[in-house]
């Protein structure tokens, strides 16, 4: 429970993303950092390094041979009743993705930023949501920000959720490579003092780790109903950060003056009678299109998923009831749905309605390419078609066609 | 607990027609006839007990009316009082392995009471075949603590892994945290549900990572000023071929734990196939014999002297057959603050190996006197034998003992003689024990 305070900002800078999650890094004072060097999240680790190398933050440094081995260095201090962090991207993490599912299985409070970036093959040093998209059933909780001060402001709340003895799960802080790790915006950095305030429940909370006093074998190899209670539990949790998200991010407007939503942020739903949902960078640029609709006097707006697991069904189900059309904007590929996870699972979450809200899905700046505001305007004219019970293509995929 | 004590040992194989220790027997007894046999000690395999056991309950003594017969706490010797003797033979009766004579003439019972310390038949041995184990009760000094373990880990019967991890743990004491992975090693470190099967924390990592979650947790005790040991129990599966990256890296970095190796020499636990550690011409499932195929192609990583040649603070082998051997290494290992530590202990598998379940033991043994398993260490840079047989024995000595080299022909074993030749001769090089050409 936080007192009122009114909320203060040391001072404004200019920050890339992942010089604002390695800031954020600063104030959460983890014990130990791991990372391999991988595009385009190498500068936030570096910054970590200076940092400790400064005097500036007092944690073990792991430069690790391969991201496996960075992970499970985080793993290892993670058990002992470590705070950790660890970066990658892409192809990083999928070469640590054998551990990636101890982590979450084992409950491991990790947070691991994630500067979102294809995967391989076609081999593309470029930006999209391929990676983090692709591992969304390892257990992890996946958080998704839209601009640099969100980085910055998530990271924090990132700690606050994973080390919650409700949740105890590891958590991904997602941000586009290239979009918002390289490029700059204004950013407000808190104090110190009001980072540990707010952190303060979890920081001194007790959680099982390996210790002389009371030695634990884990895991130890569980079967059948012991297996089962495990998954259920874990899946319980996952369930639990849904309303913890939200809590979390009402908790962190009273103490720093800024809010998010939660698990998701309706802008100009009220009235509107399509919406856009989209999730990352691309969702400012949905935003200037929407401003720009409604100043023509449409009713249009938007849906920002801030996390995709646990996925905000309950949520979303609510925000899009009675709308005339969905469009959903995915930087990503479902292969098995030839269209992106985002529409695919809203698809799936709008099921709970009692009549049918007819969606469209697009796929949109994947493999480097943009997402312009001329691809958001077709998009939002093809949604416009499927309220209007007009002939449409359910899926477009904007780069291309 | 139990005392060790001195025990006569058979450790060669000796030719049929020699009786040498039998008439030296006689001569030092003055009696009727050797209690030594010769045809026992052909027959008996090696490192096994020879003549009387001296047993901890010996029947003879339990058999005997008069109380002619006393076991010495202090050496463990089996003796006959002669004087209180009434010659009944209840004792030569009650003896199940032969061990007790009667001489017929004088009506008193006589065994081997060996010879005051100082048996007569191990000094009349030419071959070297008897020796008599002086040493047995300082490796009881090396051990600290009851068994980390618990009693009913699902190892095979016999299994190395198991006697060498429960002998491990005693000497490391218990300020310390394990980590395992999966494979033969996992039963000792992973429990089933809700049981344990360690008395110390156990961390379970992946194949690909024990190097690597246990410098984590190390990293964190040392930030937070615990004095906790951490040790890594890992098959040659993970140290070798999958996790050998992170314990590469582990080592590059400095990271300070104990990584234990337990080499059974392939990936047993998903039932014998070829790792990087399988010796040449070995059968596994993976590295069949048939018509095309003629067991391992090519040779095996050898792990400890790449562990050494990382420039790691300790690098050791050890075996089952040298157990004092191994203790003074994990007491050197326990001692190391600055890096990597690295014990490749053999680790004999005789479901694998297609030998007798009470084998490995014997099988250590002759890996360390044929050199297929030289013991060393390397400290700080510095190369040392830390035991060297007085005769190597060729390699025949080893790969008879296991069904994965029956197959072999002579050139193949002169192949894998060669890889054990080269191997010990850098080895010997390095300990500075060789002249530079």
């Amino acid at each position: 429970m936080l007192s009122k305070v009114t909320p203060r900002v040391k001072e404004v800078r200019v920050l890339d993303g992942n010089r604002a999650c390695a800031y954020a890094l600063l104030l959460c004072k983890p014990d130990l950092v791991a990372c391999v060097p991988i595009t385009p999240m190498t500068p936030l680790v570096e910054t970590v390094w200076q940092y400790v190398a400064d005097g500036r933050l007092d944690a073990e440094l792991v430069e690790a041979d391969g991201e496996i081995n960075g992970l499970s260095h985080a793993i290892g201090a993670s058990a002992a009743g470590g705070r950790t962090f660890v970066g990658t991207s892409s192809q990083g993490l999928a070469y640590m993705y054998e551990a990636y599912l101890k982590a979450s299985g084992n409950r491991l409070p990790i947070v691991m930023a994630l500067a979102t970036r294809e995967n391989a093959a076609p081999d593309g040093v470029v930006a999209s949501h391929q990676d983090f998209v692709t591992a969304r059933d390892a257990g992890w909780i996946q958080l998704v920000c839209e601009g640099v001060q969100e980085i910055l402001d998530t990271t924090i709340m990132a700690y606050r959720l994973a080390e919650d003895p409700e949740i105890l799960l590891p958590v991904n802080v997602c941000f586009d490579g290239y979009y918002l790790s390289y490029l700059t915006e204004r950013v407000e950095l808190p104090y110190e003092e009001d980072v540990d305030a707010f952190l303060a429940p979890v920081t001194s909370a007790n959680r099982p780790k390996l210790c002389l006093e009371d030695p634990l074998t884990v895991p130890t190899n569980a079967r059948e109903e012991l297996f089962c209670e495990f998954r259920y539990k874990h899946s319980a949790a996952q369930h639990k950060a849904k309303e913890k998200i939200d809590e979390i991010d009402r908790e962190f407007e009273a103490l720093f003056g800024r809010s998010y939503g939660g698990q998701i942020e309706e802008y100009r739903c009220g009235d509107a009678d399509i919406v856009m949902v989209s999730m990352g960078s691309q969702v400012g640029a949905i935003r200037e299109v929407v401003d720009r609709r409604r100043q023509e006097g449409e009713k249009i707006g938007l849906v920002k998923v801030r996390v995709l697991r646990p996925f905000p069904r309950e949520r979303l189900v609510k925000a899009l009831e009675g709308k005339r059309a969905v469009g959903v904007i995915d930087r990503n590929v479902c292969f098995g749905w030839q269209s992106g996870a985002v529409f695919m699972e809203t698809k799936a979450a709008l099921q709970d309605l009692p009549t049918r809200v007819p969606m469209t899905g697009f796929i949109a700046g994947i493999g480097g390419c943009d997402c312009r505001l001329e691809m958001v305007e077709r998009a939002v004219d093809i949604t416009r078609l499927a309220a209007e019970g007009k002939p449409h293509k359910e899926i477009t995929w904007l780069n291309l066609e | 607990m139990a005392k060790f004590y001195d025990t006569l040992v058979k450790r060669r194989d000796c030719p049929p027609d020699c009786h040498l220790c039998e008439e030296a027997c006689a001569a030092k007894l003055g009696s009727v006839g050797p209690v030594i046999k010769a045809e026992k000690v052909h027959k008996v395999p090696r490192s096994k007990t020879i003549a009387c056991f001296q047993c901890s309950q010996p029947e003879c003594m339990q058999a005997c009316p008069a109380e002619a017969i006393v076991k010495s706490e202090e050496d463990g010797v089996v003796r006959v009082i002669q004087s209180k003797c009434i010659g009944c033979e209840a004792c030569v009766s009650a003896c199940s392995y032969g061990n007790m004579f009667f001489d017929r003439e004088t009506r008193v019972a006589f065994k081997c009471e060996r010879c005051d310390g100082e048996p007569a038949c191990v000094k009349a041995c030419p071959h070297g075949v008897l020796e008599f184990v002086t040493n047995t009760e300082s490796i009881r000094s090396y051990l600290r603590t009851e068994d980390l373990f618990t009693p009913g880990v699902g190892l095979c019967a016999g299994c190395a892994i198991e006697t060498i991890s429960r002998f491990t743990g005693k000497v490391l004491g218990d300020n310390v945290v394990l980590f395992g992975t999966p494979g033969c090693c996992s039963r000792i470190t992973q429990g089933i549900n809700l049981k344990a099967s360690a008395r110390v924390p156990c961390y379970f990592c992946l194949m690909t990572n024990a190097a690597s979650t246990a410098a984590g947790a190390k990293r964190y005790y040392q930030k937070t000023g615990q004095n906790i040991m951490v040790v890594a129990l890992v098959g040659d599966g993970a140290t070798a071929d999958v996790g050998f990256a992170g314990l590469s890296g582990a080592a590059e970095r400095g990271e300070n734990i104990i990584y234990i190796c337990l080499d059974n020499e392939a990936y047993m636990a998903t039932g014998i196939q070829k790792s990087g550690t399988t010796p040449f011409g070995a059968w596994t499932f993976t590295s069949p014999v048939g018509k095309q195929r003629r067991g391992k192609v090519g040779s095996s990583k050898y792990m400890p002297l790449i562990m050494a040649d990382h420039g790691i603070p300790y690098t050791a082998t050890a075996t089952l057959s040298h157990l004092e051997d191994y203790a003074r290494k994990l007491e050197k290992a326990k001692h190391v603050t600055d890096g990597l530590v690295y014990i490749h202990v053999f680790s004999p598998c005789h479901t694998g190996w297609r030998a007798p379940e009470d084998s490995s033991f014997e099988i250590s043994r002759m890996a360390v006197e044929t050199n297929y398993f030289p013991l060393w260490e390397c400290e700080r840079g510095e190369y040392r034998l830390t035991y060297r047989p007085k005769n190597s024995l060729p390699i025949q000595e080893f790969t008879k003992l296991m069904g994965r080299f029956r197959h072999l022909r002579e050139e193949e074993l002169g192949q894998l003689q060669k890889v054990v030749n080269s191997r010990f001769s850098l080895l010997e090089s390095l300990a500075g024990l060789k002249a530079k050409a």
